[in-house]
């Protein structure tokens, strides 16, 4: 049965072949598609796949801006190294680091006071160690939100300097590949890219 | 989204700054309402002290007692040395063997309610001490 189709199918188009309207030399006209010559259409299907590639080289030299801003939530700034903006994240890493560790600090400070105010039997001693205490929280408080703001900070900032690099990078390869005429295609051994020039 | 972060930043640095920590004391005056007791009024002493250091103070209505500090300077660290729970006698005889003779010594007193609230200490009250047994 499907041998039958098969022979029928072939005999239509044969036939259709035959006795159709049907040119081969119009069929295959560069012209047809916009181009002048032949050469010309190789031309053009040479760049296409060139730009094929550099899409594919792109896609997988850029960076996610989502795992990027993940990455700073974890740990503030190591977006930044991703991206190859390592002052931009030591500035935030160490800016988050001083914050936090003062908050910290200050905070260790005031329970000490608070604990000494929490024994105290002697009114001025009360009234002291809880002034102390409140002043210290307050600041080891106002650190902490420093940090906090840091943090957010450097999660914004992570997704612009990504947006930056990867525009960059697009910029750059087709720079490099399309008017260097540096030909970037892929080889299946070792499985890769190849940069001919 | 720069004048959100900049808004956001400014609600938090006023909030962290209004937190407040509990005065979770029980003697705390504002917390529990308590009356602390008033500063007590001690007599002046004697420029010279022979023998032993004579105190003596105003009785007051809502105190149950009273805590003795001593110090060797005016604006020294006083150090406690006792307390003398009395609701009708407001006098103490400080003949210690720490006392050495021929120094001059401070005294503030302050007085203890039912609570145990300590109330305010006195003006620092100096006299020069003595020891009739090295003279």
């Amino acid at each position: 049965m499907r041998r039958s189709l098969i022979y029928l199918s072939f005999m239509l188009v044969f036939c259709s072949l035959l006795w159709g309207d049907f040119d081969i030399e119009k069929f295959t006209d560069p012209a047809k598609y916009g181009w002048d010559s032949l050469e010309e259409y190789e031309g053009d299907r040479e760049r296409k796949l060139l730009k094929r590639n550099i899409i594919h080289f792109y896609e997988m030299k850029n960076s996610n801006i989502y795992t990027n801003i993940l990455r700073s939530a974890v740990f503030p700034g190591w977006g930044h190294f991703e991206v190859k903006q390592y002052t931009r994240g030591e500035i935030l890493l160490g800016l988050e680091v001083i914050f936090l560790g003062t908050a910290f600090y200050y905070y260790n400070q005031a329970m000490e006071d608070y604990d000494k105010y929490k024994e105290a039997s002697y009114i001025n001693d009360i009234n002291k160690y809880y002034d102390r205490a409140q002043d210290k929280y307050g600041i080891s408080q106002t650190f902490l939100a420093l940090g906090l703001l840091n943090w957010v900070y450097s999660m914004y900032d992570t997704a612009l300097v990504t947006r930056q690099y990867n525009a960059r990078l697009w910029e750059d390869l087709n720079r490099k590949y399309l008017e260097d005429n540096v030909e970037l295609g892929f080889s299946s051994y070792p499985l890769g890219l190849q940069v001919r020039f | 989204m720069i004048r959100n972060l900049i808004l956001i930043s400014f609600i938090l640095l006023l909030t962290s700054c209004a937190l407040e920590l509990e005065r979770e004391n029980p003697l705390d005056p504002i917390s529990s309402g308590l009356a602390a007791p008033d500063k007590v009024i001690v007599y002046e002493l004697p420029l010279t002290s022979e023998g032993s250091i004579l105190l003596e103070w105003d009785i007051q209505n809502d105190a149950v007692g009273y805590r003795i500090y001593r110090s060797l300077s005016y604006d020294g660290n006083y150090q406690f040395i006792t307390e003398k729970m009395t609701t009708d006698d407001g006098s103490y005889e400080d003949i210690s063997d720490a006392l050495v003779s021929e120094n001059w010594y401070y005294y503030k007193i302050s007085a203890i309610n039912s609570n145990g609230l300590e109330g305010v200490r006195s003006e620092p009250l100096f006299t020069y001490f003595i020891d009739e047994s090295t003279r």
